[in-house]
């Protein structure tokens, strides 16, 4: 029983490489889902058949659970700290989505649908419900507005790191510690800066703290995951294709492979 | 003496209650609050525990009603949300932590190791008023409008988001708190210094070192909870910054903190149920318990592990995946010494000469119910199958069958087996067998729905739900309808004993313990004189001899 209850958890908390990511947000009393392509749903989730589907959670306000009963699987939606759950939808139909954590009033109405779709209507969906931006693409309007490309740029006397390429890789910190920059980090490094220091640079980066939604940190996660080249990022406005252009790698609670500091979520 | 029943009750027609004894001893109110005889304290406390358990039955029956329905007919999303948070407050730190210890325990631990009294009777008086004071605040809090964290607290809902009377229920608990501390060092001082000559740590009934592993739980584990509550206080009040995140503090922190005292305290809550059951099978097998050391040292070892598996509270919160495997590995280690107790007692039953008295049958029935609760466990604590069943209704069965099913039984078990030492009168016979089978019947119906419930997927706190559910919540309420009937039978007709039950005489039920050696009700100090212990617990045949003794003196 315990084996086989601990093989199935790690099978669930650890999302296969190839996943495609949604994020979720949950916020006294609704889900908010945000697509990779920039659609946004509330309390809704629309899937297709047949692909693992990575979801990010994190809550804007108290502690919510995501749980979708049918797929058999829940995860903790928590203030300030992403964390992830996968599961891969084989039947196309209507599930219910539940919140599952006491959160107040009306708990009980945190509902929403999880609609399974075809691969084909599931493309069809994409491009009717698409806001007209990516979910990348306002991270970089988010980047620009609030003036992170005055440090963060590709010019030889940028007072910041080049973010380029910087999603998965290795950071030293000035603590000496080796760190890998996952979906977490990235959140953190905006949102607390002073608490790592990249090695070789000033404590100037200021904190973002109370001053991006949880969506705009999303977007601007996003963005920086998906910045794989020193030019702007490739996504087209009409998704057509459902597979997002980032690895979807993100795996903040799988285990770091030996030798590095494991990065919890 | 019919074959059929140990009950050996004195000729009715010249039985008399000893004038003397520790109710009659004096009068007035003033003489019971300010006593220090263990035995009125353990009385108030029975009365006023009874009172708490109704409150919060009656806040249980208008969840029910509220389920009946899918959308929210009876009250508003929250009103049920506040009148669920009330009864698991009131039911878990008003009435399961100190059923047994506070009301049995305190009847009996000082007559079992022979003593007159606790080691230290100001302060049991004193863990009384705290008690009150803290039933009052939450008293208070309902009259005032109430709170609505859930039994939980859970921050930062608790902290930042609710502008309800989180601070008078979380001092309630707080005070509370504290009293079960008091309780507990006291059985502990007790149970070290006042044994009486003879009475070695391996001659204690059972019951005792239950206790006393609950006591440990009690006086270790308490005061992280009271420290959590003051800090969730603090937070509300100066923004203090420990657990809500928009003020830098780590809102898993709380449940780490939350989770370590109140894991533990479900072995606070079910130990002392534990106890109960250890004398009542043994009595009515007429048959030493099966492995007495064994059980002995599973009580403590309980007592060890409970601190070693909080977390497994929260597997899908995001700690580690590591960490959840070796809490998981712990959480079903943490079951072994419960099956140990299971196993053992069922053999004292095996080859015994068993009787069906109420008190065994309540025994029986926690027997039965304690393991499924304990089984479904098992599902909760494997971390993969956990994903799907907690914050279900599922939880809500679970713990629902070992703190009712379970802890509950062993309380009616309990009051059963002490009343005529207690009262000096025996309780109606048939009636009550009647009343704990309805309660068996009854607490199946209401709860063996919700674990289906729960596989389906119904989240629990959930005023209105889908309605593919209402079928099983509507056996679910028919269920309590019965549950009810079983609980107010007790009631009516352990009052109507006080005046006309038949007398009890000094040992009814033919059992081994110190406590059954002296007169019902008991004197003020016990016993006449100290006893001597020069047998070992549960040895049926000593009684024996001694009763020829008696009778060839005579
Ligand atoms: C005043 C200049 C400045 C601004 C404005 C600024 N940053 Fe930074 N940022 C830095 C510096 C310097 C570092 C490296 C030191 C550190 O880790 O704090 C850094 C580090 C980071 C990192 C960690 C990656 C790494 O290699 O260390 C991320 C991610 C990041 N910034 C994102 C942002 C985003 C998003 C914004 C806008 C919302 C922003 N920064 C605005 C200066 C800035
Ligand atoms: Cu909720
Ligand atoms: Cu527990």
């Amino acid at each position: 029983m315990f084996v086989w209850g601990s093989l199935l958890y790690f099978r669930i908390y650890t999302p296969p490489a190839n996943a495609m990511n949604i994020y979720v947000v949950g916020k006294q009393w609704m889900w908010k889902v945000e697509h990779p392509g920039g659609q946004h749903e509330i309390n809704a989730l629309h899937v297709p058949t047949g692909r693992p589907i990575q979801l990010t959670i994190i809550s804007q306000d108290v502690f919510h659970s995501f749980s979708i009963p049918a797929f058999r699987v829940k995860r903790e939606a928590i203030p300030g700290r992403f964390t992830s759950v996968w599961f891969q939808a084989t039947m196309p139909g209507t599930y219910h989505l539940f919140c599952t954590q006491y959160c107040g009033t009306n708990h009980s109405q945190m509902i929403g649908d999880v609609v399974v779709m075809t691969p084909d209507d599931y493309k069809k969906w994409l491009r009717e419900s698409t806001s007209g931006e990516s979910l990348a693409q306002d991270g970089e309007r988010l980047f620009a507005s609030l003036s992170c490309n005055a440090c963060h740029n590709t010019r030889p006397d940028a007072r910041g790191p080049n973010l380029a390429n910087v999603y998965n890789s290795q950071l030293t910190l000035t603590s000496g510690l080796a760190i890998t920059a996952d979906d977490a980090f990235l959140r953190e490094a905006i949102l607390n800066p002073s608490q790592h220091i990249t090695q070789g640079y000033a404590p100037i980066m200021p904190t973002y703290q109370g001053q991006i939604s949880e969506e705009g940190v999303i977007a601007l996660v996003e963005y920086i995951k998906n910045l794989n080249s020193d030019y702007r990022i490739q996504q087209t406005l009409n998704t057509t294709d459902i597979v997002p252009e980032n690895e979807g790698k993100a795996a903040p609670t799988t285990p770091a492979p030996a030798g590095q500091k494991e990065v919890k979520p | 003496m019919s074959e059929a029943t140990v009950v050996s009750l004195p000729d009715q027609s010249t039985a008399r209650i000893p004038k003397m004894n520790f109710i009659t001893k004096e009068n007035g109110l003033l003489s019971w609050l300010l006593t220090g005889d263990h035995k009125r304290i353990a009385t108030l406390y029975l009365v006023s525990i009874t009172f708490f358990f109704f409150i919060g039955a009656s806040l249980a029956a208008l969840i029910r009603l509220e389920l009946l329905t899918p959308q929210t007919s009876l009250m508003a999303a929250d009103t049920y949300n506040k009148v669920f948070t009330m009864h698991g407050v009131i039911m878990v730190f008003l009435f399961l932590v100190p059923s047994v210890p506070a009301t049995i325990g305190n009847f009996v631990i000082p007559m079992m190791v022979g003593a007159k009294d606790l080691a230290l009777p100001k302060i049991n008086l004193l863990s009384w008023y705290l008690y009150v004071i803290a039933g009052i605040m939450v008293i208070y809090t309902m009259a005032a409008g109430g709170v609505d964290t859930g039994w939980t607290f859970t921050t930062p809902l608790s902290t930042h988001y609710l502008n309800t009377h989180v601070i008078t229920t979380g001092l309630a608990i707080f005070v509370a708190g504290f009293s079960s501390i008091f309780t507990g060092l006291n059985f502990i001082v007790t149970i070290h210094k006042m044994r009486c000559p003879g009475m070695t740590w391996f001659r204690l009934p059972l019951f005792v070192w239950s206790t006393y592993a609950a006591s440990l739980l009690m006086v270790l584990g308490t005061p992280v909870l009271a420290i959590t509550l003051v800090l969730v206080v603090l937070e509300r009040l100066f923004h203090i910054g420990v657990f809500d995140p928009a003020f830098g503090g780590d809102p898993l922190l709380f449940q780490h903190l939350f989770w370590f005292y109140s894991h533990p305290a479900v072995y606070i809550m079910i130990l002392p149920g534990m106890a109960v059951i250890s004398e009542v099978v043994s009595t009515f097998s007429r048959k030493r318990v099966f492995g007495y050391t064994a059980v002995a040292f599973s009580s403590v070892a309980i007592a060890i592990f409970a601190f070693f598996v909080w977390a497994h509270h929260m597997f899908i919160m995001g700690i580690s995946n590591y960490a959840s495997l070796v809490f998981s590995l712990l959480t079903m280690l943490v079951a072994v010494p419960s099956a140990i107790k299971i196993f053992n007692w069922t053999f004292t039953m095996y080859k015994g000469s068993i009787t069906f008295e109420t008190p065994m049958l309540y025994a029986i029935g926690f027997m039965g119910l304690f393991t499924i609760g304990g089984l479904t466990g098992v599902f909760l604590g494997s971390t993969g199958t956990d994903i799907h069943l907690t914050e279900t209704y599922f939880i809500v069965a679970h713990f629902h069958f070992v703190m009712v099913g379970g802890m509950l039984m062993a309380f009616l078990s309990g009051i059963h087996f002490w009343w005529p030492k207690w009262t000096g009168r025996m309780y109606p016979e048939k009636i009550s067998q009647f009343a704990a089978v309805t309660t068996f019947i009854g607490f199946n119906f209401t709860f063996f729905p919700q674990f289906i419930l729960g596989m389906l997927g119904m989240p629990r706190r959930y005023a209105a739900y889908p309605p593919e559910f209402q079928a099983l919540n509507v056996f679910s309420t028919a269920g309590a309808t019965i549950l009810g009937v079983g609980y107010m039978l007790p009631l009516l007709y352990l009052t109507w004993s006080l005046k006309f039950g038949k007398i009890a005489g000094n040992n009814p039920w033919q059992a081994t313990g110190l406590e059954w050696q002296t007169q019902s009700p008991p004197l003020t100090e016990n016993f006449v004189e100290t006893p001597i212990m020069d047998h070992e617990a549960y040895d049926y045949e000593w009684l024996e001899q001694q009763q020829q003794k008696e009778v060839a003196s005579v």
